[in-house]
C-alpha cells in the first residue's frame, strides 16, 4: 500500500469515528452544539474584544504604540510556539507510543514509517486546532487595530500559519523518536512534565524580574523605562526562530510588501518540509525501537510492597474502614498519573505567576490609599481569580472523577456499601482538598494587598461556599453526566459534561461576586448606604447570595445521586 | 449440612452465612430486561440451591450477562425479583452484596494499583481485618502463582493473571454465591486445572456457584445443574441427562447445545 493510500484510508477511518461519535451524540444533539457554540463565541468574541482593546490603546501611542504592538505579537507568537512544540510532544507520545490503536496497526502489513507520519499529521490536528481559535482573535484584532481589510492579507495568514504549525510538529516528533530510542516513554512524559513545569517557573521569574509591571509601577513616560519594555519584549524575536519569521511575514503582508511575505513564507514552507524530511529519515530505523521500549520498560519493575497506597492508608487512619479504601485509592492512583498531576503542577505553576503579579500589585503600594472603586475592583478581582483557580480545579479533577471509575464501577459496585457513598466521598474529598489549595491562596492574597480584616472575611467566606458550591456542581454533573467510554480524564474534563461543568461554574463564581461587590462597596464607602437603592441591593443581595449557595449544593448534588443510583452498568 | 462463613464486617449487618444445603440460594422470578424496547431476558425463573454448581449456557447475546449483571445489581430488571441468599439485590442491595463474590469476563480493574494495593482496597471494602487480610493474600497469591507480581502495576499483568486476581478477591469474603462470567477465557492450561477444582471444591463445601460459559467441556466437568438461555428465553433447566432425556439423543454437552439452540432457531413460537 502506497503511502497516499495508507493516509486517504486512516483519515477516513477518524473521519468515520468522529462521525459515529456524533451520531451516537444525537440524543442531546442540540445541547452539544449549543454548548460548543457557546465556547466558541466566548473564546473568540472574548479574545478579539480584549485583542483589539489592547491593541487599540497601543496603535494610539505615536511613538513606540506600533513597534510595542510588533514586538508583542511576536512574544505571543513565540509563546505559541513553545506551547505547540510541548503539546506535540506530549500528543506523539500518548498516541505514537502508549495508545492501545497503534498495538493494532502494528499487527497490521503497514510500513512503520507510514503510521509514523499518519500519526504525526493527528498530532498537527489534535494539537493545531486549539491554536488557530485562539490565534483566530488576534490575527483578527490586529488586522482590525490597522485598518485591514484587503482580502490578500488574511489570504497571507494561512499561507504563513500552516508550515508555522508543521515545524513545532516534526521538532516534537524529531524528540520524541530520538529520546525514545534510548528512555521509555512513560519516563519521558514524566520528564516532558517536569520540563514544562520548569519552563513556566522560568518565566514567571522573568516576568517578575523584568516585567510589565515594573514599567507601569513608575510611569512609562522615561525612555530608559521605555528601552526596558521594548527589550524585553524583543526576547520574542529571535531571528532563527520560525515565530519570529511569521511575525514578520505579517508585517510584511499588512504593509504590502509581497516580496518580502513571500520570502518568509518560504523560509517558513522550506524550514517545515525539512522537519518532515528529517522525521522520515529518523522513523524508519527509530520509531519501531522505541515502541517497542515502550512496551518492555515502565513501571513493570518490582516496586517496594505497599508504598503510596499505605502511606495514605496511615494519614487517613480516623477515616470508617469502606471510606478510607476509597480515598485512599482515588489518591494513589492520581499521584501515579503523571498526566494528572501534571496538569496539577502546570496549575500550581500558574498560580506561582498569579501570586508573584500579585506581589507586583501590593508594591502598587498601598492598597490602602487606592480609591475605594479601585480597592472593590481589586479585592474583587483577586476573590474572583481564586475562585477561578478553584473551578479550574473541579473541572479538571473532580468532574472526571466518577467516569474515570467508569468500566472498573463493577468493584465498588459489588460491595457491601450504598451505592451513593461513592458520589458522597467524592464530594467530600473534593471539597477538603480543592478548600486545603484554596483557602491558604486566599489568605495568602489577601495578606499580601494588605487588605482590611473585612475582605480577609469576604475572601474567606467566599472560598468557602464557593468550594462547597462548585465541588457539588462538578460532582453532580459527573454524576448525572458520566463518560465510562474515556480512560483520559483530560478527554473527559474536555468533554460536554466538563465544558458544561466549567461554563456553569463559570456563571455561578461571577453571581457570587456580584452579589458580594454590594457589601464590598457598602464596607469601602459607608455613605453610599445612605441611598435607598444601595440599602435596598444590599439587604436583597445577602438573601440572594445565601439561596444561590445552598441551590447550588442542594441542586446538583441531588440530581447526581438520584441519577447514579439509578445508574446501569 | 450447615456451612459457614464468618466475615468481619464494620457494618451493621455483621453476621454468619448460613445455608443448608438443598434450600435456594439464589431465586429469580418472573425476572425481564428489556433495552429500548428489545427484550434481552424475559420471564426468567430460577431456583439455585446451595452447594449447587450451575452452569448457565448460550450463544452470544442470548442474554448470560444480562442476567448475571441483574443478579449482582449492576442492573435494574424491567419486573421481576432476584434474590440472593434471602436478600433482595434491588430492595437490600449491600445485604445481597455482601454475600456475593463476582468475577466477570472482561475484569477492568485499577491499573495503577498493585496486585497487593487492589487485594487490600477489596478487603478494605468488606471490612475484613487486615490480619485475615494478609493470611488471605498470602494464600490466594500462592495458590494462583501470583506472587512474583504481587507488587507490580495492574497495567502490567496479563488477562489470565488479572482473571486470577479476581478470583482472589472475590473468595476473600467467603460468599454464599460465586458468580462466574467466562471463567477460563485467557487462562493457561495449569490455571484452567486450578480454577477447576477450586470451583468444585468451593461447590462440595455449600457455596453455591453460577457459572457462565462458551466452553461446553467445562460445563459437562463441573455442573450439577444446566440452564440453557437463547434470545433471553429459558430453554432448558436442569441436568446434562434430563436434556438427552428431553432431546432422546446421545452425546456430548456441545452436540445437545448446538441441537438445542438449532432447534429453537426452527421453532420460533417457543414451543420448547
Amino acid at each position: 500500500m502506497s503511502f497516499a493510500a495508507f493516509l486517504s484510508l486512516f483519515a477516513r477511518l477518524k473521519w468515520r469515528q468522529a462521525n459515529n461519535l456524533i451520531l451516537g451524540l444525537r440524543r442531546h444533539l442540540w445541547v452539544h452544539f449549543a454548548i460548543g457554540m457557546l465556547v466558541l463565541i466566548m473564546l473568540v468574541g472574548g479574545g478579539t474584544t480584549v485583542f483589539t482593546i489592547i491593541f487599540n490603546f497601543l496603535m494610539k501611542q505615536d511613538v513606540f504604540g506600533r513597534p510595542l504592538m510588533d514586538r508583542l505579537v511576536r512574544m505571543v507568537l513565540l509563546a505559541f510556539f513553545s506551547m505547540l512544540i510541548f503539546s506535540n510532544l506530549i500528543i506523539m507520545l500518548t498516541t505514537t507510543y502508549i495508545s492501545r490503536e497503534v498495538e493494532f496497526l502494528m499487527s497490521q502489513p503497514i510500513r512503520h514509517r507510514y503510521l509514523f507520519f499518519a500519526k504525526l499529521v493527528e498530532s498537527i490536528v489534535y494539537s493545531s486546532w486549539a491554536f488557530v481559535i485562539l490565534s483566530f482573535p488576534l490575527f483578527l484584532s490586529m488586522g482590525r487595530s490597522r485598518e485591514i481589510y484587503e482580502w490578500q492579507y488574511y489570504a497571507w495568514v494561512v499561507m504563513l500559519i500552516v508550515p508555522f504549525l508543521i515545524i513545532p510538529a516534526s521538532i516534537g516528533s524529531v524528540l520524541t523518536l530520538v529520546i525514545t530510542a534510548w528512555f521509555p516513554p512513560r519516563r519521558m512524559l514524566r520528564l516532558a512534565i517536569v520540563l514544562a513545569l520548569v519552563g513556566l517557573v522560568g518565566a514567571a521569574l522573568l516576568q517578575r524580574f523584568y516585567g510589565l509591571a515594573h514599567i507601569l509601577r513608575y510611569g512609562t513616560g522615561q525612555p530608559s523605562e521605555l528601552g526596558q519594555v521594548m527589550r524585553f519584549l524583543g526576547i520574542g524575536d529571535i531571528p532563527i526562530l520560525p515565530s519570529s519569521w511569521l511575525g514578520r511575514g505579517l508585517l510584511a503582508a499588512e504593509a504590502h510588501n509581497h516580496h518580502v511575505a513571500a520570502l518568509w513564507a518560504s523560509a517558513l514552507w522550506s524550514t517545515a518540509a525539512m522537519g518532515l524530511v528529517v522525521c522520515d529519515w529518523l522513523a524508519g530505523p527509530l520509531y519501531y525501537h522505541g515502541w517497542c521500549n515502550a512496551r518492555t520498560s515502565g513501571s513493570a519493575r518490582r516496586r517496594r510492597a505497599g508504598g503510596l497506597y499505605v502511606l495514605f492508608d496511615r494519614i487517613l487512619f480516623w477515616l470508617p474502614r469502606s471510606v478510607r479504601a476509597m480515598v485512599t485509592k482515588d489518591l494513589t492512583i492520581f499521584w501515579r498519573d503523571p498526566g494528572q498531576w501534571g496538569q496539577l503542577m502546570i496549575l500550581c505553576g500558574l498560580l506561582f505567576i498569579y501570586m508573584a503579579n500579585l506581589r507586583s500589585a501590593s508594591g502598587v503600594g498601598e492598597f490602602r490609599k487606592l480609591i475605594p472603586f479601585w480597592q472593590s475592583i481589586i479585592s474583587m478581582f483577586n476573590i474572583g481569580a481564586t475562585s477561578f483557580v478553584l473551578s479550574i480545579l473541579t473541572t479538571r479533577f473532580v468532574y472526571p472523577m466518577l467516569s474515570l471509575e467508569g468500566r472498573q464501577q463493577w468493584v465498588i459496585g459489588l460491595a457491601p456499601v450504598p451505592r451513593t457513598r461513592l458520589v458522597w466521598v467524592k464530594f467530600i474529598f473534593s471539597w477538603l482538598a480543592s478548600l486545603a489549595v484554596t483557602l491558604p491562596l486566599a489568605l495568602l492574597s489577601a495578606w499580601m494587598l494588605k487588605a482590611e480584616y473585612f475582605i480577609y472575611g469576604l475572601s474567606m467566606l467566599t472560598v468557602l461556599a464557593v468550594s462547597l458550591g462548585l465541588s457539588a456542581l462538578a460532582v453532580g454533573l459527573g454524576a448525572s453526566m458520566p463518560n465510562f467510554n474515556e480512560d483520559n480524564p483530560s478527554r473527559i474534563a474536555n468533554g460536554v459534561g466538563g465544558t458544561l461543568t466549567a461554563i456553569l461554574s463559570l456563571i455561578y463564581i461571577g453571581t457570587t461576586l456580584a452579589l458580594e461587590t454590594p457589601w464590598v462597596h457598602a464596607f469601602l464607602v459607608p455613605q453610599s448606604i445612605d441611598s435607598g437603592t444601595m440599602r435596598l441591593v444590599l439587604i436583597a443581595s445577602i438573601p440572594a447570595w445565601a439561596v444561590l449557595q445552598l441551590f447550588m449544593i442542594i441542586v446538583p448534588m441531588a440530581i447526581g445521586l438520584k441519577r447514579w443510583k439509578r445508574m446501569e452498568f | 449440612m450447615l456451612v459457614r462463613g464468618r466475615i468481619g464486617f464494620d457494618y451493621d449487618y455483621e453476621h454468619e452465612h448460613e445455608h443448608d444445603l438443598g434450600t435456594p440460594v439464589i431465586q429469580t422470578t418472573k425476572l425481564n430486561k428489556n433495552f429500548d424496547g428489545k427484550h434481552a431476558v424475559i420471564d426468567l425463573d430460577l431456583s439455585i440451591a446451595a452447594g449447587e454448581c450451575f452452569c448457565f449456557l448460550g450463544p452470544n447475546g442470548a442474554g448470560k450477562t444480562t442476567t448475571i449483571k441483574m443478579l449482582t445489581g449492576l442492573l435494574q430488571p424491567t419486573s421481576g425479583t432476584a434474590v440472593i441468599a434471602g436478600f433482595d439485590i434491588q430492595s437490600e442491595p449491600t445485604r445481597a452484596k455482601a454475600r456475593i463474590g463476582y468475577i466477570p469476563d472482561r475484569p477492568y480493574l485499577y491499573e495503577k494499583l498493585s496486585g497487593r494495593d487492589y487485594f487490600t482496597f477489596i478487603g478494605d471494602l468488606f471490612g475484613i481485618d487486615r490480619a485475615k487480610q494478609k493470611r488471605l493474600l498470602d494464600h490466594y497469591f500462592e495458590l494462583f502463582r501470583l506472587t512474583p507480581a504481587i507488587d507490580q502495576f495492574i497495567e502490567n499483568y496479563s488477562h489470565g493473571m488479572r482473571q486470577k486476581l479476581v478470583f482472589a478477591t472475590a473468595l476473600m469474603h467467603e460468599p454464599s454465591v460465586l458468580v462466574v462470567d467466562e471463567p477460563m477465557v485467557g487462562l493457561d492450561p495449569q490455571s484452567v486445572r486450578t480454577i477447576k477444582k477450586l470451583l468444585r471444591a468451593e461447590a462440595d463445601s455449600g457455596r453455591t456457584i453460577f457459572l457462565s460459559t462458551h466452553t461446553l467441556s467445562v460445563a459437562e466437568e463441573l455442573a450439577d445443574r444446566i440452564g440453557v438461555i437463547h434470545k433471553g428465553k429459558l430453554l432448558f433447566l436442569g441436568t446434562i441427562d434430563e436434556l438427552r432425556h428431553n432431546l432422546a439423543r446421545e452425546g456430548n454437552l456441545e452436540e445437545l447445545f448446538l441441537l438445542l439452540t438449532e432447534e429453537d432457531e426452527s421453532n420460533p413460537e417457543g414451543l420448547w
